[in-house]
């Protein structure tokens, strides 16, 4: 890498003039950290890569491989509500992809997922997920923040990148992922088959009601009596397994 | 990340309590070092694994401790947004671990320079520029080892159990043969299809990724597979041949079947050879598949839900189906397609019926026995090409032709009993045809698409085309019971021309009105012209030859037909509901030419053809749909053209110049819903329709039971079913019910001696099944109960109701040993049907199967179809007012070994077609 540094010119120095006044007067603002917030994520799912049997191969295409999905995200220092946005016009290949909620409690170490199986829901309560977290050195610029990446190594085969922004405070993230110094503003999995960005952030603080997820007179599970249910029931199908794999990429 | 490593080993020696634990605490400041940084990310991370032990933040006083972790070897990261990250290694240990940093001053932030990692150049992996060469001879493999095997002996490259493959921890997005996609996206075909051994080099290297968008990384990791000069192509396949050894018979029963692809390159081709001489027709659903025989599967006529259905058994068949498909790409999105098939069949036909014809005031019997032998052969041309312009443009065109011969020879002999149960007259028809021609039905399409999202526009253009042409004879021997001087036995010849094209041609606009509202508007012009010329030629008895043309059983008929229709429609959707409305107009102008006399019936018909249909999703898996259709059929020139048809002069069919256009209203609607958990299901639904000018015959009879008909419309066709049934799936799945209900109802007019009969059909069935599934059996037991009452008004006679049972059971049965039991029964109970047509059928199916080898590619089967040797094909069909069962006959029982054997290139095991899995 060559190319050289210094002041060639007298524009260049006015450039930079201005460049240090700027800094000056906007490094306070910028020093802020914050600590809520409203945070719009996109989801682009690629479903070509996503799936792998010719038959769901067959009812996607060029122009419907690429799916884009909107979800909203609260937080303050102690909580965050992820919540898919309903699509306006959905495609005949929506139900390929997933639509859970999450309600994460930094403070009581709790977490209630609300699982969109085909139309049903599940209701999950369970501790906040642990998860070893690789950090790099890798930094990229998400929505206006400067993000670390970090690696999460789920098995052998699966490795999810997210990146977080230091200078978002809380430990909070999309999809049920946290534990990282600092918000998530962006996961994929290792081959982009599925990635999550954040559009928007907006200084915005939520309401308590935003950030409490509703049961009802539903009865909430643990992901380990949940996946005992579902060994039972379609453990000897493949296809079975296969159909709830899904359910269980982010668990 | 800035390299500026800061080394510090700072001992603090306290030797107190927590031994095990390690604490760091210490203070951040900016870069004079006097102000203090609140909410700076403090990070552990372990110096092996990268793995993020513990992290926290600083208070407002830019200090900090983090505590709550083993001891451990670790980088300590004090990261802020404004600042440079610094980063210090820590040893930890039983005396080293409570460590202060009493003063961070973070330096500001830097342009730091890409990092670079290097390897060291040594053989067999170098770099070459930017690309990651790996010499593939020096890497051992096994002999008949695949492309991933090799990349998984590669230093640096992971593939895991579903194929995909990450190089240096980062995901390869695309698999290169030579620099070119293999077939499709799908990386597995390629690494898992071409033999490791052909390879040549391993290359990886980044490069730009096709519309990249914000946000993406605009890179992505390509795998280059470089191979040998000898080493573009591989192939997979199967044989199979099964005999009986004409053990039982001196006419041996035999199936074989040969498929086979081969892939050079871009390049595919398939090849395929079936033939037999037992029931089965066609490949299984699954080779189809496996091997790309789309065409095949869509000969078939089978659908996507009837698998199983590929025997003939409509009589003693004797198959041979062969063909070749070939595919290549063009450029980067083109697709150029060429198949060729070559059909061969031949049917045996024999059968009895026994029909009665209820009249007002009488009823005929008639007992038919006949023997029919057909041989088809056809030659089937199916090209396609289709290719994107650009991004928004696509075109389509897809040329078929069909040759087509084919001979007929049928021979039957009929009784017709009169309401004393005498014979009034007996038959003796021979019909012996010769027929070819040619057909075409193709089609080509551009699509455009536009920048504003679901705008569309839509050109189409289909053309159908035969021509054909018959030439038969005729030998007719009557025989009158009580008038003896009746009796007549003559011969006729007969020649028949058809030619027809249609030309169709699309235009559809799609245009976005709001974000849930689009407009779409179609126009449709149709072009088409039927010529039929037939003629019949008596005994020149002054030559000897049948050259002597009858003007009676002879016409030639033209009708032409120009069709516009406009179609224009609303559709609203949104996340629930989806609705759609909107009218067509249509307008027909025919004009029927009879050119023997050159008289012209014209016929102009305008139509208005609504259309409406709504469905709501309150879920995924629950959805209820309506909708409403109306379209219209244009008769056919069979129905159009004036003249009689003699082929069988007991039944005499004359066509009508006068008929019209049918119109159609359709109603359809159903519910399904599917809980995924449980895997409980329901389906219902129900269908409609009316229909106004329909196409009826109207049937005159001779004082023997003969008819002429001739094709009349008449109003008011009904027909409605409903259907119903659940799935409930109990003992953790392992066990499953599955009921099902349907009702219908058909309500239809002919004229029979130029009176009304109105028939109604009433029918109902139900059923179920119930499915044992354990891993290494299977087990489905079923049976199904319908009960048709038909009623016709003019003859309360035929008016008796039958029932059908019908019981089944399946079993699949994986032994030890790689042995494997299959077996299947069928029994069928008749009732309430005429005397010998009342036959209970039972049918059973066994198969016993071994696969030898390593590979299990070699398979061993004894099977034994129809064990007890009772299969037949009985169906009763109620037409108006004639009530007919038809016996025919097929083969039944029959015993073969089989031995199949499948192949690839690469002496691996090879899977049959797993579909949904």
């Amino acid at each position: 890498m060559s190319g050289k540094v210094g002041i060639n010119s007298k524009k260049d120095f006015m450039k930079l003039l201005v460049g240090i006044v700027m800094f000056c007067v906007f490094s306070p603002l910028l020093a802020q950290h914050q600590t809520y917030g409203k945070i719009t994520y996109e989801r682009r799912t690629n479903l070509e890569k996503r799936y792998t049997d010719q038959r769901m191969k067959r009812m996607i295409n060029e122009s419907n491989k690429i799916r884009n999905e909107a979800f909203t995200f609260y937080f303050n220092d102690t909580s965050s509500a992820f919540i898919p946005i309903q699509e306006n016009s959905p495609s005949e290949v929506s139900w390929m992809t997933s639509k859970n909620a999450y309600y994460q409690n930094l403070n009581a170490n709790n977490q209630l997922t609300v699982l969109s199986l085909f139309g049903q829901f599940l209701y999950i309560k369970d501790s906040l997920p642990q998860r070893n977290w690789k950090i790099t050195e890798n930094t990229r610029n998400i929505a206006g923040y400067d993000c670390r990446k970090a690696i999460y190594q789920k098995n052998d085969s699966t490795r999810i990148y997210a990146w977080y922004a230091t200078s978002i405070v809380p430990s909070v993230g999309p999809e049920g992922f946290c534990g990282l110094p600092g918000a998530i503003l962006g996961v994929a999995t290792e081959d982009g088959g599925i990635i999550y960005f954040a559009k928007k952030v907006e200084f915005i603080q939520p309401k308590p009601e935003e950030l409490q997820g509703n049961i009802g007179k539903n009865k909430a599970i643990t992901i380990k009596e949940l996946k005992a249910d579902i060994e039972k029931k379609y453990g000897s199908q493949p296809w079975g397994r296969r159909m709830f794999d899904d359910l269980f990429r982010w668990l | 990340m800035n390299k500026l490593f800061l080394l510090a080993l700072l001992i603090l020696s306290t030797g107190l309590a927590q031994a095990q634990q390690m604490k760091v605490t210490g203070a951040v400041y900016d870069t004079s070092g006097t102000k203090p940084l609140a909410n700076a990310g403090i990070l552990a991370v372990r110096m092996k694994d990268s793995v993020l032990i513990k992290y926290t933040r600083t208070n407002t006083q830019g200090q900090f401790n983090l505590t709550g972790f083993l001891v451990d070897t670790f980088t300590l990261y004090v990261e802020h947004p404004e600042f440079d990250t610094k980063s210090f290694f820590i040893f930890g240990s039983k005396s080293n671990n409570e460590i202060d940093i009493p003063k961070i001053a973070l330096s500001g932030k830097s342009k730091q320079l890409k990092e670079v990692i290097v390897y060291a150049n040594k053989n067999p992996i170098y770099f070459k520029g930017d690309t990651l060469v790996y010499i593939a001879d020096s890497f051992k493999v096994n002999e008949n080892a695949v492309v991933e095997d090799l990349l998984k002996k590669l230093p640096g490259i992971k593939v895991d159990e579903n194929g995909t493959i990450t190089s240096q921890g980062k995901q390869i997005s695309q698999v290169l043969v030579d620099g070119d996609e293999f077939f499709g996206s799908d990386p597995t075909i390629a690494t898992r299809n071409l033999g490791a051994k052909g390879v040549e080099s391993v290359q990886v290297y980044e490069k730009d990724r096709e519309n990249a968008k914000a946000g993406e990384d605009d890179k992505i990791q390509v795998l280059d597979l470089k191979l040998k000069e000898n080493a573009k192509k591989g192939y997979f396949g199967k044989i199979s041949g099964a005999s009986d050894f004409g053990l039982f018979d001196d006419n041996p029963f035999y199936e074989a079947e040969v498929l086979a692809n081969k892939f050079q390159g871009k390049q595919k081709i398939s090849v395929f050879l079936l033939g037999s001489n037992t029931p089965k027709s066609n490949f299984k659903w699954g080779d189809m598949n496996k091997f790309g025989l789309d065409n095949e599967r869509n000969n078939s006529g089978m659908s996507n839900w009837n698998q199983g259905n590929t025997n003939n058994t409509s009589g003693i068949p004797k198959t041979i189906k062969a063909g070749i498909y070939y595919s290549d790409k063009i450029g980067k999105t083109g697709k150029i397609g060429l198949n060729y098939a070559y059909y061969d069949t031949r049917l045996d036909a024999a059968g009895s019926s026994f029909s009665q014809y209820f009249l007002a005031d009488t009823t005929y019997f008639t007992k038919d026995s006949s023997n029919n032998k057909s041989t088809n052969t056809s030659h089937r041309i199916n090209m396609n090409f289709s290719m994107n312009l650009d991004s928004l443009t696509f075109i389509e065109v897809k040329p078929n032709v069909n040759l087509d011969e084919a001979t007929t020879d049928n021979t039957s002999i009929s009784e017709f009993i009169g309401e004393t149960q005498a014979r009034s007259l007996m038959t003796n028809i021979q019909n012996i045809n010769k027929s070819s021609g040619i057909t075409s039905n193709s089609e080509a399409l551009v699509r455009r698409k536009f920048k504003r999202p679901k705008r569309e526009l839509e050109l189409k253009y289909i053309l159908n085309y035969s021509k054909n042409s018959t030439t038969g004879k005729l030998l007719n021997a009557s025989q009158y019971d009580f008038a003896g001087n009746l009796d007549t036995t003559f011969r006729q010849d007969k020649t028949n021309e058809n030619g027809s094209s249609n030309n169709y041609t699309i235009l559809t606009y799609t245009e976005p009105l709001t974000k849930r509202i689009k407009l779409q508007t179609e126009y449709l012009y149709e072009f088409g012209d039927q010529l039929q010329n037939k003629r019949t030629y008596d005994l020149d008895v002054n030559t000897g030859l049948y050259n002597l043309e009858n003007s009676f059983f002879s016409n030639n008929f033209d009708n032409i037909r120009q069709q516009h229709r406009g179609t224009i429609l609303g559709i609203y959707e949104d996340r629930k509901h989806t609705l759609t409305g909107g009218i067509g107009f249509r307008n027909i102008d025919i004009k029927n030419t009879n050119l023997i006399n050159n008289t012209v019936t014209p016929q102009n018909i305008s139509n208005y053809l609504p259309q409406f249909s709504y469905q709501f999703k309150p879920s995924i898996s629950k959805r209820f749909s309506l909708f409403y259709t109306t379209n219209s059929q244009q008769p056919t020139i069979n129905d159009l053209q004036p003249v009689p048809d003699n082929s069988n002069p007991n039944r005499i069919q004359e066509g009508n110049p006068d008929l019209k256009p049918n119109y159609v209203h359709n109603i359809r609607m159903n519910f399904n819903t599917w809980s995924a958990l449980s895997g409980r299901y329901i389906w219902s639904g129900f269908t409609g329709s009316l229909t106004n000018n329909a196409f009826a015959n109207s049937t005159s009879f001779d004082p023997y039971g003969r008819t002429i008909s001739k094709t009349e419309n008449v109003d008011g066709n009904i027909f409605s079913n409903v259907f119903a049934g659940f799935g409930l799936p109990l003992l953790n799945r392992k066990f499953e019910i599955n009921p099902n209900l349907n009702a219908s109802y058909a309500r239809y007019t002919n004229i029979i001696n130029n009176q009304e009969n109105i028939t109604q059909n009433r029918s109902v069935s139900a059923g179920s099944e119930f499915e044992l599934k354990l891993d290494s059996l299977q087990i489905t037991v079923g049976g199904d109960y319908s009960f048709t009452s038909p009623k016709s008004s003019l003859a309360s006679a035929s008016n008796t109701p039958f029932i059908m049972q019908t019981y089944k059971a399946d079993i699949e049965w994986q032994l030890p040993g790689n042995f494997k039991i299959k077996a299947d029964a069928k029994y069928v109970i008749n009732s309430q049907r005429a005397a010998g047509f009342n036959r209970n059928i039972l049918v059973i199916n066994t198969e016993l199967s071994r696969s030898f080898l390593k590979t299990e590619n070699l398979i061993v089967t004894l099977s034994g179809n129809d064990l007890l040797n009772q299969n037949l094909n009985l169906q009763r069909q109620i037409n108006g007012n004639v009530v007919t069962d038809n016996y025919t006959k097929i083969i039944s029982r029959y015993f073969l070994l089989r031995l199949t054997y499948k192949f690839n290139s690469n002496k691996t095991r090879e899977d049959e077609w797993k579909g949904w899995h």
